[in-house]
């Protein structure tokens, strides 16, 4: 049997037990929240788990729509990126993908037939897995920048003191529009 | 040689996590989850025991010698000062019903914030320090001695907590792990291992009344800043008073909304609704403060911090006091304000001015939020205005914690957005009012090098809100409450982009039709308010 034919048929057990490998990768008591909490609110992690990882897998298997795929890896890298995973395992779950699939295939269908097909397989999983690193990359320095903005945008504690630049610009605007040029007085606290 | 994989081993990588009970999986303590340690002139300066330098992720944490006795000496007499710290460290069952509520739990997926699980943290050592069945049965009663590692422990843990009380809504017996948290910070506190991003407001406000530090001629300042930017954007120029004496009404806000964005255009929408009906009231460069760090830190630093309300009151002989938009600020009013302090004999049970209401609710207080006091001004029609001016705003509104779950104020603000702004969408109901999720970064934990924490904890509301941006092209995040407002814009960025955050009462300035005004082609942001481009522009495109 052809390795795509064994995928159409099994194609629901490939999904599930690739769900049921993500899952895994948090606590038990965790797992089981994810996988049975149904409301999307109440559970929004495993919901969007669920919703992501079958139109992945179908991409993946059929027409490889790029942006397709990063929008599903998007959808469960984004959570995974801020969550207590060093990167290999925010994103391994993603070349999983392989071992999953092997695991499906009866062992009598396993010989050199189905190794030019399992060989192009392999090659998506692992395109698929190098988007997955730059999706991760993206949303890790995406923090970088909120923690950025977050700090440039309001008053900061900087080395114990507040640093009110943010108004004193808004304030020397207003006075240049209108043509004062009157200086500003440092209007920090002084320590000590 | 190497030992060879065959390729089923190469591939067979292993993701599982322990699978051991929480209390065999040592703490690790993470950069990006924590928040700095407070510095110790910080500490000092309100008269705060052990104050030092150290780190979470160092070894030694410089506690003093006799820290165990300490905690432990805090702890009982906690015990027997709040019977409810008592009975909540001896009645839960551990039915489990609150392990999957809270906003850490949902978005980190650590079992450790199972609100169940953060009170056993130090549930474990009540037992195994002060009960005889801890003693003696030990683990088997799920009790352990207080050692180093689960001091570590609770620290941490303590610290991803935002006390917003939504676990204790599904607890069948009412534990509220909230005010196990709040009691638990006030252990650590007793050596010195506050975080900065709280100890600092605390001494600030401590030693000038409000967070920043902004001593009075700035607070007064920045306020006069924003009413420029009333004048450059609205036309109208508005002159408020400070600490004037015999104004009928004090006004208190958080300091947050005097220097930060977006909360500066609720501040711009306080001023101008004040002076479109005319109101009666004076700020105040000394209570400048309606945020209470304190309430993060200990119960008698929230009480401290809290005095300067009444005072200031009585000193400028006001009748009533009306409060601006924040949420752990009316928590500290509605549920301790009355128990901290003397009531004051000089105010007056408050009387709208403007529409002869009588807040009955504030008989005791005699503070009024500002959502009751503008909703009430609607409901009487003496504001007015027009909500076409916010069209292109599709609204959806975030209950606070502390003013839904703590202070019942749910009908409110959605009221005043209705009558404000013509496009309102709720997010779905498990995720609102009572059962409001968090915004993640709430008590104290809004500081930025805790981001991923932040992001973990902000999901769940995240979630919700990308639903309605979904659904309805929802483009604004409305809010009462000054910490939402510093906050949620990092969690929009990051989960649902193209959703902007705004205080209610800059919704109603932009709404609201004030006299002498210009033609109001821009908002308080100073933004082009699409379709309203003036004239002349327009005339001269068409060239
Ligand atoms: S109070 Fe809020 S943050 Fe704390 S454990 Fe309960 S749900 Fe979680
Ligand atoms: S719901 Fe209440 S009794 Fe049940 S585990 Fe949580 S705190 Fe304990």
């Amino acid at each position: 049997m052809a390795l795509n034919d064994i995928i159409e048929k099994k194609r629901d057990s490939i999904v599930e037990m690739w769900l049921n490998t993500l899952f895994s990768t948090y606590h038990p008591k965790t797992a089981q929240f994810l996988e049975n909490k149904r409301n999307k609110f109440d559970n929004p992690v495993g919901s969007a788990f669920k919703e992501a990882i079958g139109p992945l897998f179908d991409e993946i298997v059929g027409d490889f729509d790029q942006e397709k795929i990063r929008q599903c890896l998007d959808e469960i890298i984004r959570i995974r990126a801020v969550q207590d995973f060093i990167p290999s395992q925010a994103i391994g779950i993603f070349v999983v993908l392989k071992d999953v699939v092997r695991k499906v295939i009866p062992s009598k269908e396993m010989g050199p037939e189905i190794y030019e097909e399992l060989f192009i397989f392999d090659a998506k999983v692992d395109r698929m897995a190098l988007m997955a690193f730059d999706v991760y990359m993206a949303c890790r320095e995406r923090i970088w920048e909120i923690k950025l903005n977050d700090f440039k945008k309001r008053p900061i504690f900087a080395e114990g003191q507040m640093c009110l630049s943010y108004m004193l610009r808004r304030g020397l605007k207003h006075r240049q529009k209108r043509g004062e040029v009157e200086q500003f007085t440092d209007i920090r606290p002084q320590e000590n | 040689m190497a030992k060879e994989l065959t390729p089923q081993e190469t591939l067979r990588i292993d993701l599982r996590p322990p699978k051991q009970d929480w209390m065999d999986i040592p703490v690790n303590i993470k950069e990006g989850i924590y928040c700095y340690p407070a510095k110790p002139e910080k500490i000092e300066c309100v008269d705060m025991p052990n104050a030092h330098k150290w780190s979470p992720v160092e070894e030694d944490w410089g506690l003093p010698e006799n820290w165990k006795e300490i905690f432990l000496e805090g702890f009982r007499e906690r015990l027997d000062k709040h019977r409810t710290f008592k009975i909540f460290m001896d009645i839960c069952v551990r039915c489990g019903a609150c392990a999957d509520k809270c906003h850490f739990f949902i978005g980190s997926g650590d079992p450790k914030n199972m609100p169940v699980v953060r009170a056993e943290l130090l549930r474990s050592v009540y037992r195994g320090e002060f009960t005889k069945a801890g003693q003696i049965l030990g683990r088997l009663a799920g009790a352990r001695k207080l050692t180093m590692p689960v001091l570590k422990e609770i620290w941490y843990y303590l610290f991803q907590c935002t006390e917003c009380r939504r676990c204790s809504l599904f607890c069948p017996y009412g534990i509220d792990t909230a005010e196990i948290t709040i009691l638990g910070r006030e252990l650590i506190n007793l050596f010195g291992l506050n975080i900065n991003w709280i100890q600092e407001p605390v001494c600030n406000c401590y030693n000038t009344g409000n967070h920043l530090g902004l001593l009075p001629h700035t607070f007064k300042q920045n306020i006069e800043f924003l009413c420029d930017d009333i004048e450059e954007f609205v036309g109208i120029k508005i002159e408020p008073t400070f600490n004037r004496k015999g104004a009928e009404i004090l006004f208190v806000t958080p300091s947050g909304d005097v220097f930060a964005e977006p909360g500066i255009y609720t501040l711009m929408g306080y001023l101008m609704l004040f002076e479109h009906i005319g109101l009666d009231y004076t700020w105040s460069t000394y209570a400048c403060e309606g945020g209470n760090f304190g309430f993060f830190t200990s119960l008698e630093m929230a009480q401290r911090l809290n005095a300067k309300i009444y005072h200031e009151a009585e000193r400028l002989g006001v009748k009533w006091i009306l409060g601006g938009e924040c949420g752990h600020m009316w928590r500290v009013i509605h549920q301790y304000m009355n128990t901290f302090q003397k009531p004051v004999d000089s105010l007056e049970e408050p009387i709208s001015p403007i529409t002869g209401t009588k807040f009955e609710n504030a008989k005791s207080l005699k503070m009024v939020h500002i959502s009751e006091f503008t909703a009430d001004l609607i409901k009487h029609g003496k504001l007015k205005l027009d909500p076409s001016r916010n069209d292109h705003l599709k609204v959806t509104y975030h209950d606070s914690c502390n003013p839904s779950r703590g202070m019942g104020m749910l009908e409110e603000p959605r009221y005043v957005i209705k009558n404000v702004c013509n496009h309102f969408y709720e997010m779905p109901e498990n995720t609102i009012r009572e059962e409001t999720f968090c915004c993640g970064s709430g008590s104290g934990l809004n500081a930025g090098e805790n981001m991923e924490l932040r992001m973990r904890g902000g999901l769940p509301r995240a979630n919700a809100v990308k639903h309605v941006h979904n659904k309805y092209g929802v483009n604004t995040l409305a809010c009462v409450c000054a910490i939402d407002r510093a906050v949620l814009p990092a969690s929009m960025e990051y989960w649902v982009p193209g959703v902007d955050v705004a205080g209610v009462s800059e919704l109603v300035a932009n709404a609201l039709i004030m006299e002498g005004e210009n033609e109001r082609s821009v908002n308080l942001r100073g933004e082009e308010i699409p379709g309203r481009a003036p004239k002349e522009e327009e005339a001269q495109e068409d060239v």
